[in-house]
């Protein structure tokens, strides 16, 4: 069997608590992943589940080193990226690309969508960036006239399309997508999860997909991972995972999610 | 059986003869019954509750139709004879309850404002009740919290809060603007359990605006599915969410994701059902003269 494009090992890590810090001397440091163990295998999607504060999106800024784990290993392609500098990450960081929330925010405003999407690949100079920009937004479906328009002139499934060219624009081997969908409305969301269906088929994408939302896990995700307080409660395959959830946690969030049924009994269920 | 809230032909703009918010809508609530408003971002639902509950932004306003509440018309009241009314029967619970609440003042203070301020309770008589209601949507200790400031509790707490505020003054009716969107699923159904819990205790109306088709199947036996402000289909849940939908309703449906379907392709709303609405909207829009 292939290695494993991201191989996390007791991955752990630990952030002074500001909230709990004394007048003098160092805050108490608090852990917020304790060790997780998991592989994210090459073409594959893996779904990183959880409630707030479980430590999701901590863990997916580990993956791809925005943040430095404090223990453990963290394995990018067989090379030890646990604690490598800014130097030694370079090579990997156009390898490693984010799609971000709210695109609103994490795109500027004052440039245009073709621009948006060629910064990252001006930054690498990579040759004919807008030729290739063209064909980026062309497969996110926003292609001719959009690469002219400005954010604001966009609706928010659109907007997230951008995310998505820029993250795919440098062709990375590893993509975080963290909690894309979840402030998209019911059928602008439709399409980003088809979307993303289909480009993980054709491109032979790696992924990580991070979400509440266990429905939008279970259409999209290979494997699953459901974290709790920072640590891993359950994980497998999605499809077993959700036909026989072996830990009650992972029970309870399916059980809580309210499906298109009318059924008075669901609320007064234990 | 009539209504406890009864809205007719409904129309709210923006300005005179500006762009209408709300196209005619009409429905009504019973006494004790939930109904759901549903549509995606910009359909209109925050603003029906905003419209009964007399607070509209500046510059939107209601052109005509009746809003019957108790038999009486919240539209054609005095301005003080409507807040008087309306804060003491009706109610809302907030999406955010960050910023509902003043970050600057103690919780208890914020719950007991209502029963002071607009009922003319006594203030030892207006905590003991604020201590009661926070007991009831299952607080465990009501006087920390009442003395604790918003930022120290958790979101599920303060949303509780809230909705403590809400039932405080025994309302008749309840609006609830997308109570639950901020809260992970778990505390989203406990805190929709409670709201149940309490509505069927203290025979509370209780309007419920949502996106989610998930939210509205559990908890309404009636809707209204709204898109650009007109009501598109209503009536029973077990319809809407059964045999007989209005297509764009289907279609929202459709749209949702279910963890024990994974292999029904996800559709979004077709063109075709969008392009149908918008030329309804447009034809009501020919027809509609700003009186």
């Amino acid at each position: 069997m292939a290695e494993p494009l991201i191989e996390a090992r007791d991955l752990r890590l630990a952030l002074p608590d500001l909230n709990a810090r004394p007048l003098f001397g160092a805050a108490p440091r608090v852990e917020i992943l304790k060790g997780l163990s998991f592989d994210v295998a090459r073409g594959r999607v893996l779904g990183i589940v959880g409630e707030s504060g479980s430590g999701k999106s901590t863990l997916g800024r580990c993956l791809v080193r925005l943040l430095e784990p404090t223990g453990g290993t963290l394995r990018f392609d067989g090379d030890d990226i646990t604690h490598a500098d800014t130097r030694a990450l370079k090579r990997h960081r156009r390898d490693l690309q984010m799609i971000f929330q709210d695109p609103m925010s994490s795109l500027n405003p004052r440039h245009s969508v073709l621009r948006l999407v060629e910064a990252p690949m001006r930054l690498y100079g990579v040759a004919n960036a807008e030729d290739r920009a063209r064909e980026v937004l062309e497969r996110v479906q926003l292609g001719g006239a959009f690469a002219r328009r400005y954010p604001h002139q966009l609706s928010g499934g659109q907007r997230q399309r951008v995310g998505i060219a820029r993250a795919l624009a440098l062709s990375p081997r590893f993509i975080l997508a963290d909690e894309i969908v979840s402030g998209l409305d019911v059928s602008t969301q439709a399409q980003i999860i088809r979307l993303l269906e289909r480009l993980v088929d054709e491109m032979d994408l790696t992924l990580a997909f991070i979400s509440h939302d266990l429905s939008v896990i279970r259409r999209l995700c290979h494997e699953v991972i459901v974290l709790r307080a920072g640590e891993i409660v359950e994980a497998g395959p999605t499809a077993e995972v959700f036909a026989a959830p072996k830990h009650p946690y992972t029970a309870e969030l399916k059980a809580a999610i309210p499906l298109p049924d009318p059924d008075a009994g669901w609320l007064s269920q234990p | 059986m009539s209504a406890l809230l009864r809205i007719e032909g409904l129309n709210v703009s923006v300005g005179r003869g500006g762009p209408r918010l709300l196209r005619d809508v009409s429905l009504s609530v019973a006494a004790g019954e939930t109904h759901g408003l549903v549509g995606e971002s910009g359909a209109g639902k925050s603003m029906i509750g905003k419209a009964i509950a007399g607070v509209l932004p500046r510059g939107i306003a209601v052109r005509s139709g009746r809003i019957l509440f108790d038999g009486q018309d919240l539209t054609a009241l005095p301005r003080r004879a409507r807040r008087r009314l309306v804060g003491e029967r009706i109610a809302i619970i907030p999406q955010d309850p960050l910023t509902a609440l003043n970050p600057c003042r103690r919780i208890g203070g914020q719950i007991t404002d209502r029963l002071v301020h607009i009922l003319g309770w006594d203030a030892g008589r207006a905590r003991a009740r604020a201590a009661e209601l926070l007991d009831e949507v299952a607080i465990r200790e009501p006087g920390r919290v009442m003395q604790a400031y918003p930022h120290e509790v958790s979101g599920g707490m303060r949303q509780r809060v809230l909705i403590a505020a809400a039932f405080a003054a025994e309302p008749a009716l309840i609006i609830a603007d997308e109570p639950t969107t901020a809260l992970d699923v778990t505390v989203q159904r406990q805190v929709l359990r409670l709201i149940g819990e309490l509505q069927a205790r203290h025979g509370t109306a209780l309007l419920f605006v949502t996106h989610d088709m998930g939210v509205v199947a559990k908890l309404c036996r009636s809707l209204s599915v709204l898109y650009a402000g007109k009501v598109v289909d209503q009536g029973p849940a077990a319809r809407i969410f059964g045999p007989d939908p209005h297509p764009y309703a289907r279609a929202l449906i459709a749209a949702t994701p279910r963890y024990d379907r994974p292999e029904e392709s996800l559709m979004p709303v077709p063109e075709a059902v969008i392009a149908a609405l918008d030329a309804e909207v447009a034809a009501a829009d020919r027809d509609w003269t700003d009186g």
